[in-house]
Order: C-alpha cells, then structure tokens, then sequence
C-alpha cells in the first residue's frame, strides 16, 4: 500500500469518525428546530474549533507513525496515475459539494435557522471530503 | 461505467528475460511508482503514450511487444 492510499484511509477514517459523533451528537437538536438557544451558537462554534484542532493532530500524528514505520524513507513524487487518481477524487468530490451547497441553500426556502444552515454546509463539506477519500481507496483498490 | 481496456501486456515476461527485473527496478527506470507498475502489468491500469514508450525502451523492444490490443 502506497504512502498516498494510507493517508487516504487516515482521512477517510478520521472524518468519519470525528465528524460522525459530532452530528450524531448534534442531530436531535438539528432537526427540533425549536430547542435551539442562542447558547447553542457558542456551542457550535467551539466544538467545530476543538474538532478541527482535533482532526488535524490526530492526522499528524498517523502521519508520524506511518512514515517511521514504512520500510523506504523516501516516498516517489506522484506519478500519471497518482495524478489521474486525485483529479478523479476531486471531481467527486467537487460535483458532490455542489449538489449538497445547493441542497442546504434551498434550506432557507423553508425557514430553517441561521444554525442548521450552518451546519448543513459544514456536512457538505466533511461529506465532500469523505466522498474525495473513498475515491482515492477505491482507485488504489481496483485501478484507476 | 466502462471496464478494463482490452489490452494486454508482456511485462512480466519481459521483466524476468531481462535478468529478474524487479517491478521496482522498472519503476525507477521509467520515473514510475512500483504500485503503478504492478496495476499496469495486472492489466488494472493502462499507462499514457509517453509511459509506454518508455517501458518499451527499458526492454529494447517495439512497443507492440511489450502492449497488445486483444479484440
């Protein structure tokens, strides 16, 4: 397995996990519009912060891990079909975000509140990346 | 969505007639990742003009030695 299909499932696997418990969480509120205080924007806007710092540390750190682990110590620049592999997840990637921001934008056509909006594009957007690394799996898995 | 292209190819064959190349040695020759080699010779990946001209040459062969087009 190469370094950049192992980094793809650390993306994978870390964004869905962090950003799954974090909707989980959160989805009750979401969807009864009406519990939500203004507290909650606080809320919101912390665990988003902490999630973020989170999700990165935690990709440094499998970073770290992985490159002492491998047996080379240099990894090969991308070649035609890392290139092809990425623009491929990309397109996923960016074709599914598009969809799901237009989605979330039709949300306020039904009175939805500033928050669920909020959160609505931010599920775009870990669902985008989810989508652009599941991509990147299953090139490397099946061929590009 | 489309399958594999129909083309098949003699690599591996070459590789082993060529003093046991290995997939990494053909790799660095033609500036490719050994993962790439092993998709292309699994027939899983089908490389540019440029790439098979390259792995062509590595082996001293026409292109269509090492690259057939099975209908």
């Amino acid at each position: 397995m190469s370094i950049r299909e192992r980094s793809a499932w650390i993306s994978l696997l870390l964004t869905s996990a962090i950003w799954g418990a974090y909707f989980w969480k959160i989805w009750p509120d979401l969807i009864d519009d009406g519990a939500l205080a203004a507290s909650t924007t606080g809320v919101f806007v912390s665990a988003v912060v902490v999630l973020v710092i989170v999700q990165i540390v935690l990709a440094i750190l499998l970073a770290i891990a992985a490159a002492v682990l491998r047996r080379r110590s240099e990894e090969p620049p991308m070649d035609e079909r890392d290139q092809l592999i990425d623009l491929k997840a990309i397109r996923v990637a960016f074709y599914a975000m598009s969809a799901l921001l237009i989605a979330v934008s039709g949300l306020w056509i039904f009175g939805m509140s500033p928050l669920v909006m909020a959160n609505g594009i931010l599920a775009s957007m870990v669902i985008a990346e989810i989508l652009r690394a599941a991509s990147v799996v299953l090139s490397y898995r099946l061929g590009a | 969505m489309a399958g594999p292209p129909p083309i098949r190819n003699q690599i591996r064959r070459l590789r082993f007639d060529h003093g046991e190349m290995t997939q990494q040695a053909l790799a660095d020759a033609i500036g490719m990742t050994r993962q790439t080699i092993v998709a292309i010779e699994q027939g899983k990946y089908s490389p540019s003009l440029e790439a098979a001209f390259r792995i062509s040459r590595v082996f001293g062969v026409g292109l269509e030695d090492v690259f057939q087009w099975s209908e």
